[in-house]
């Protein structure tokens, strides 16, 4: 590493310097405008608390929700949809929830080299009303524990089928299932 | 960038050849960096906002299902909701609350190809246009919307509601 009028010199390995090149060329920038700017935006990502490796999951489970069809709902309303006041059939709600989790799963599945892993990380991203998502994953078996003070009873089993759906879409059946409110703990097998 | 690639315990040319990795791999899913940073505000005033990411489909068919059972209450929640959200505004420090609710309403419903909020003079307009929300969806949502522009002081003047589309205007309310 050199430096010489205040700039400095760092080695990058060719491949990803010949890439990036391309990918500069084809935003029609120069190829040192675009690596300022790429390290003006990993600076500014670490500031929010991101590593890239860390940041590049993140990108991926973000565009992966994108493409899914995520919408954002108001809580108190999820609430609402989730409890006995709406007067809908708890199998129904049930069955929506697993269906809902089944095709997650699939897609998932197709998308993810490990879909278990892309799992927990997209509920850690977008369900912030768990405290605690824990997965222990062996050979053939899960191990699923999600722990919330802000779920009612109901929104924890819910949510269980939605887990349930989206791990018998990856190839996992239901070994254990123990819910009660706050507290998910599911078991799979292969 | 030395001082950061020290933080997480790595050599800057390790730290720089990770950031050109992600670059390169945003690059692949046609996003830049610069998503990322939108998305995770996005995520962060969502969640301070009393908002739940999940799939929109999940969202309709509940929706669907409590608009059957219990139509009166079904509105009733999403108006609590618009109402409750509005007020973090009004209460709130900002300097123009209905120009950040907008703002973030706005960011909230990515999944809505057209929305638009506009205020003139004691006046308020909003035109939606979504095709995937179902009849009972389009419903709620206004009455989401009613309840929002009636905690900003606002009375609906006229409404035009079809599956997937909402017109209405809200005028100041002088009582």
């Amino acid at each position: 590493m050199s430096s010489k009028k205040g700039k400095r010199l760092v080695y990058v390995p060719s491949d990803i310097v010949e890439e990036a090149k391309m990918v500069s060329r084809g935003r029609g920038e120069s190829l040192s405008l675009f690596v300022s700017e790429v390290l003006r935006m990993a600076l500014r990502a670490n500031s929010l608390g991101y590593s890239p490796g860390t940041a590049a999951e993140f990108l991926e489970i973000m565009q992966a929700q994108r493409n899914l069809g995520g919408a954002f709902v108001p809580a108190d309303v999820l609430t609402y949809l989730n409890s006995k006041a709406c007067e809908a059939e708890v199998e129904q709600l049930e069955t929506k929830w697993y269906e809902s989790g089944k095709w997650h799963g699939k897609y998932l599945n197709e998308k993810f080299e490990d879909p278990v892993q892309a799992f927990k990380k997209f509920l850690e991203a977008t369900r912030w009303d768990l405290s605690e998502v824990e997965v222990r994953q062996n050979q053939n078996t899960v191990k699923f524990r999600c722990i919330s003070t802000l779920l009612t009873g109901k929104a924890t089993e819910l949510l269980a089928k939605f887990i349930e759906g989206a791990m018998h879409s990856i190839g996992y059946q239901t070994d254990k299932s123990d819910t009660l409110k706050g507290m998910i703990l599911l078991d799979f097998k292969r | 960038m030395n001082k950061v690639a020290k933080q997480g315990d790595l050599s800057l040319y390790k730290f720089l050849n990770e950031v050109f990795e992600l670059t390169l791999r945003a690059n692949k899913l046609g996003v830049n960096l610069s998503s990322l940073i939108d998305s995770r505000e996005l995520l962060k005033a969502a969640m301070e906002g009393g908002f739940t990411l999940g799939l929109e489909s999940l969202w309709y068919e509940m929706a669907e299902l409590a608009y059957a059972k219990a139509k009166n209450k079904a509105l009733k929640s999403w108006f609590d909701a618009g109402v409750w959200l509005a007020k973090r505004y009004v209460t709130g420090e900002t300097d123009d609350p209905f120009e950040a609710f907008k703002k973030d309403l706005k960011d909230f419903t990515w999944n809505v190809p057209e929305l638009d909020v506009t205020k003139k003079a004691g006046k308020v307009s909003v035109r939606l246009v979504s095709p995937r929300f179902t009849e009972a969806y389009t419903f709620l949502f206004l009455s989401f919307l009613e309840g929002a522009l009636e905690a900003f002081g606002y009375k609906i003047g006229s409404k035009e509601i079809s599956r997937g589309m909402i017109c209405l205007e809200a005028v100041r309310d002088q009582h």
